[in-house]
């Protein structure tokens, strides 16, 4: 698994990144965000430094997206990466003036190391080991040296092959394919922010009274989380003048690694989306957070996820898609995705889960932070990752009303858990709104 | 450190309001602090919006090149070079030229997309004629008949969009344009026919037209009469 193999020119796009780039819009930007709080500011140039060392373990981040006749595909590229300053709404889309950069950035704030990632790059679960990587590196320019494994890779190393597979292609069996039937899910609306605003609310629990009262309703903290926010999402829908039949169903991307041995630093993620059909009547929370863990217990199994992983893989095999050129491949897969995508679901949750760290990395790193870029359809989405007994839970959103967040992070402080919120919003600057 | 009263929640030293409720913190013990580190600084990332706009035009491109190709490829293959899809091939470009550099063009203008639309209008017809193995009519009936409200059309355009004209004068334009432009076409059918060019039927048009436009053009005046107007019959 570790023999060195030839640095490759280019790379195709992984099953699940051919989406993006045909549905990345202005306000779709399909990137994320995961950031390490340090606990002294960051110095710049030793940042810069240990990107630099960084990079030559990562060379399938080292890439462009260009167009092919067919596919999108990545082609390496051999230009240094620079950090850029922070910025109060991050995210930013890739744009044409951005073609020729890299599909990744890293940002220093204040104490702030961040890295944002074009989706089409890697998930949640390949970041985390770019930036705990690359905060290791920093580290070590410091003098803390952070040992590698576990999340961590040795920028010594030479990277492998085992790293950039398509993992999607190398595990889908194709006993069944499934894709779950889903129909239009209830949609938030609210006043859309000014053009290039990002509205982000973090909240900070500690981890135990969460997991505490994950354990007194005997569900998970995905599930718990997902329960709340599904709970207060359908009280707003209920009272809120919106069209009170529409399901309203929540999607928790599943990091698919802990079924199979794959290495992959590139995406290897499904979804599963539990909701409730208000239609049906009126629920309870309790009821809701049953619902929400028996479903999640019936979807997340490696049966199941199998087959939905083929339902994705196999419009791959299909001859007639296949040699169908760039642009008619686009416009199918918009369309597919306003279909099937997006509009199935009302918000997204992603939990990263607890990333653990070193304790040498511990004692200088506050926490991680998790965030998730802005969609076309859904104007608020939820991030959530653990790390030195904290629950970091980011909302970001392009609609200025906050009753969704408020709503959630209320529920929760009745549920026990203190909260401590933070935003992006300057309120001189916004005129008081 | 400081609660939200309203939501419960502790709240970061650079907050001035709870994010969650906009409610203000009021904490006598220890009042908001203007030089607290922000979570995030001030500077905005502007943002470049194109990705749409492009995508649409080329899925115009895409949905008019299709038909045209295939049009072609078949007249090609009956008759050894185009007859028949010459006309459908043109009018998909024709489509094109209409509306795809509105989606296209980096910088809009009226002179920018009107011009060529009207440009590829009168090199269309010229294809027609031309085709047909005709061009009498071309001269004097199709290059007057296209131009003449084209010109009318632009200028009543240009003028409501730098806001010269405005609110009940908009009809007024609209009306004299529309009278001048019947006497007008009256003129070049006649003068195409072979015979007098003196208006006669349209005069009929234009007569209502100009009254019309002067009752508008007294409306405009009068801002009382305006707000009843609206009082009786806004939508
Ligand atoms: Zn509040």
């Amino acid at each position: 698994m570790t023999a060195p193999s030839p640095a490759k020119t280019w790379y195709r796009l992984d099953n699940a990144a051919k989406i993006y780039p045909a549905i990345m819009r202005t306000r779709h930007t399909t990137v994320f965000r995961l950031a390490a709080l340090m606990r002294e500011p960051v110095n710049p140039d030793q940042l810069q430094q240990a990107l630099d060392m960084t990079m030559p373990r990562f060379p399938q981040f080292a890439v462009r997206l260009r167009k092919g006749i067919f596919w999108y595909y990545l082609e390496a590229c051999h230009k240094p990466a620079l950090i850029e300053e922070d910025v109060n709404n991050p995210l930013r889309p890739w744009s044409r003036t951005d073609a020729k950069k890299f599909l990744f950035r890293v940002r220093y704030g204040d104490r702030r190391i961040s890295v944002e990632f074009f989706h089409a790059l890697t998930d949640g679960y390949g970041a985390s080991v770019f930036l705990r990587t690359l905060v290791a590196a920093y580290l070590s320019l410091q003098g803390v040296a952070c040992p590698a494994g576990d999340g961590i890779l040795d920028v010594r190393d030479t990277p492998t092959e085992a790293e950039r597979e398509d993992a999607y292609k190398r595990f889908s069996n194709f006993k069944v394919i499934h894709r779950p039937r889903e129909t239009r899910a209830f949609r938030l609306q609210g006043t859309l922010l000014p053009g290039q605003q990002l509205s982000i609310i973090c909240g900070v629990c500690p981890a135990d009274p969460v997991s505490q009262a994950a354990r007194r309703f005997k569900v998970s903290v995905t599930e718990l989380l997902v329960g709340v926010y599904l709970y207060q999402l359908y009280r707003i829908q209920q009272q809120g003048g919106y069209h009170t039949e529409r399901p309203v169903r929540v999607s928790v991307p599943i990091n698919v690694r802990r079924f199979y041995p794959s290495q992959t630093v590139r995406n290897f993620a499904l979804y599963a989306n539990p909701g409730i059909e208000p239609a049906y009547g009126s629920y309870s929370f309790e009821e809701i957070l049953g619902l929400v863990h028996h479903f999640m217990r019936y979807t997340i199994n490696e049966k199941y996820l199998n087959a939905m992983m083929c339902a994705n893989v196999a419009p791959e095999k299909s001859l007639l898609l296949r040699i169908s050129p760039l642009p008619i491949k686009n416009l199918a897969m918009r369309l597919v995705y306003t279909w099937t995508g997006e509009s199935r679901f009302t918000s997204t949750v992603s939990n990263l889960g607890v990333v653990n760290l070193p304790p040498e990395m511990a004692s200088h790193v506050e926490r991680l932070e998790f965030m998730l870029g802005p969609s076309r359809y859904n104007p608020v989405n939820c991030a959530v990752i653990s790390t030195n007994g904290q629950v970091v839970i980011q909302f970001s959103a392009t609609m200025e009303e906050t009753d969704p967040q408020r709503a959630f992070f209320r529920h929760l402080v009745r549920l026990g858990i203190p909260v401590r919120v933070e935003s992006n919003r300057d309120w001189d600057e916004f005129g008081g709104k | 450190m400081s609660y939200c009263v309203h939501c419960g929640v502790e709240l970061d030293k650079s907050e001035k309001r709870c994010p969650l409720c906009q409610t203000e913190v009021i904490n006598p013990r220890e009042p908001f602090d203007e030089k607290a580190v922000r979570p995030y600084p001030r500077r905005l990332d502007p943002i470049t919006r194109q990705i749409n706009r492009r995508f649409i035009g080329s899925l115009i491109t895409i949905v008019l090149a299709f038909p045209a190709l295939l049009c072609g490829a078949i007249d090609f293959s009956q008759a050894g070079r185009l007859t028949w899809s010459a006309y459908v091939i043109g009018a998909l470009i024709l489509v094109w030229s209409w509306t795809v550099p509105y989606y296209l063009l980096r910088r809009r203008s009226l002179s920018g997309i009107f011009i060529p639309g009207v440009l590829a209008l009168l090199s269309y017809l010229f294809l027609i004629a031309w085709l047909q193995q005709d061009l009498s009519w071309y001269l004097p009936l199709a290059l007057p008949l296209v131009l003449m409200p084209a010109a009318l059309i632009f200028l009543i355009i240009a003028l409501v969009w730098r806001r010269l004209i405005r609110g009940f004068a908009i009809p007024a334009a609209v009306l004299i344009a529309a009278g001048l432009l019947i006497v007008a076409i009256e003129l070049v059918l006649k003068h195409a026919a072979g015979g007098l060019a003196r208006p006669t039927w349209s005069l009929y048009a234009l007569i209502p037209c100009l009254a019309l436009a002067t009752v508008c053009l007294a409306i405009a005046r009068r801002q009382a009469v305006l707000d009843e107007i609206k009082r009786r019959l806004h939508l």
